[in-house]
């Protein structure tokens, strides 16, 4: 049995390699993006009054039930990120089933799943700076005591490590659990651990990532609040 | 099989555009309309409730109308009541005048008619005493003489009769 994990590179722009990853990533946003076009074009022209189709009523529901959900989560203050949640959402849900459809899934390639985890990063720490100040966040890290500053650094940075090696180690693991199982049993055997694998792992994985990264900025937009009370 | 490369800036970059993308043509839209058919069903509830208290005013102002009505019919009816018991009297009273007028002409032309046939009576016996004394006496008298002598007895009896 000879089977290959490795990302594969389709070609080229200029001396820029472009990978499978990202080839599946552009094709998950096409869908997304020319999906929310025509699904909302009749949004912006209907009356207020007016009944809407049934797919411009589930749009309306996926839409309205991540803004409250998200909404819930992250509190008052958070508003402005919702629509970045959701979208990380969203994407992670597709780039996680899309192995249904044979193409590879985005994240299970450390580059995504990193990428991802630095933009989150880069949300809770600027977030963090931006309601503290500074000084303060900079203080912080050096609470409860001066010689645990290398460790708070350590446990701010392995944050975004965590989160990318779980979602990664999640998706991979189950890609190459199918890819076995295809190996040997390609008939009606896989369709039970693909429900798990892809469906179930797939989906929770993208809502742990997601959630994951707005309980920390939520933390991190409530830090000052708390200590004006 | 984990190798860092250009894909970790192209996901990255990936994330960023689909979130634009996914703000304008998805979030965006579709919050804006839930937003517009908020202010749109509130707009409605506002309305509505305006209605309800336009139309309470007005029912009040109806009912006191109504009251007002039966108010003043209730008056109209007791005028008439009143004017019909006027004219009702008045009436009454009209026709007993007239049967008392009709009365007392009743008895003054019986009274006449009593006078007349005293007179015709007394002229009768005048004539018929000329008549009878005439033929008593069988002596021709002159008619005016014997008149006068009459009409002078008559008299005497007259105020005999008066005293």
């Amino acid at each position: 049995m000879d089977l290959e994990f490795s990302v594969k590179t389709m070609f080229y722009l200029g001396k820029i390699p472009v990978t499978e990853t990202v080839v599946s990533t552009w094709l998950i946003m096409a869908v997304l993006v020319i999906g929310s076009f025509l699904v909302t074009r009749r949004f912006k022209t209907a009356k207020p009054g007016e009944t809407l189709g049934t797919t411009e009523h589930v749009v309306e529901l996926l839409v309205d039930g991540l803004y409250s959900f998200i909404g819930d989560v992250m509190g008052p203050k958070g508003e402005a990120f919702i629509p970045y949640m959701a979208t990380l959402l969203l994407f992670l849900v597709c780039a996680n089933l899309i192995g249904l459809l044979g193409f590879r899934p985005p994240t299970a390639d450390l580059n995504t799943t990193l990428g991802f985890a630095t933009m989150s990063f880069i949300l809770i720490q600027g977030n963090g700076i931006r309601s503290q100040g500074l000084f303060k966040f900079i203080k912080g890290l050096f609470e409860p005591f001066v010689f645990l500053f290398p460790l708070n650094v350590i446990g701010e940075i392995a944050t975004p490590f965590s989160m990318a090696f779980r979602l990664f180690g999640n998706i991979l693991g189950g890609m190459i659990i199918m890819a076995l199982l295809y190996g040997f049993a390609p008939i009606a055997i896989p369709v039970l651990p693909h429900i798990y694998f892809d469906l179930f792992s797939g989906i929770i994985q993208a809502f742990i990532f997601t959630m994951l990264t707005m309980v920390f900025v939520a933390m991190a937009i409530d830090e000052d609040e708390e200590e004006e009370n | 099989m984990i190798e860092l490369g250009w894909t970790y800036f192209f996901q990255i970059v990936n994330l960023l555009i689909l979130y634009l993308l996914m703000k304008r043509y998805l979030f965006k839209p579709v919050m804006g309309f839930i937003e517009k058919r908020r202010e749109h069903t509130e707009g409605l509830l506002k309305d509505a409730d305006e209605s309800f208290s336009r139309a309470k005013a007005l029912q009040a102002d109806a009912e006191q109308d109504l009251n007002e009505a039966r108010r003043q019919a209730q008056a109209a009816l007791e005028q008439a009541i009143e004017h019909g018991k006027t004219i009702a009297k008045e009436l009454t009273d009209q026709a007993r005048q007239e049967e008392k007028n009709r009365l007392e002409r009743a008895q003054k032309e019986i009274e006449e008619a009593k006078v007349r046939a005293i007179d015709e009576m007394r002229e009768e016996v005048a004539n018929l005493s000329v008549q009878i004394a005439g033929k008593i006496v069988e002596q021709k008298l002159d008619e005016d003489a014997h008149m006068h002598l009459i009409d002078e007895a008559l008299q005497r009896m007259d105020d005999a009769h008066v005293n």
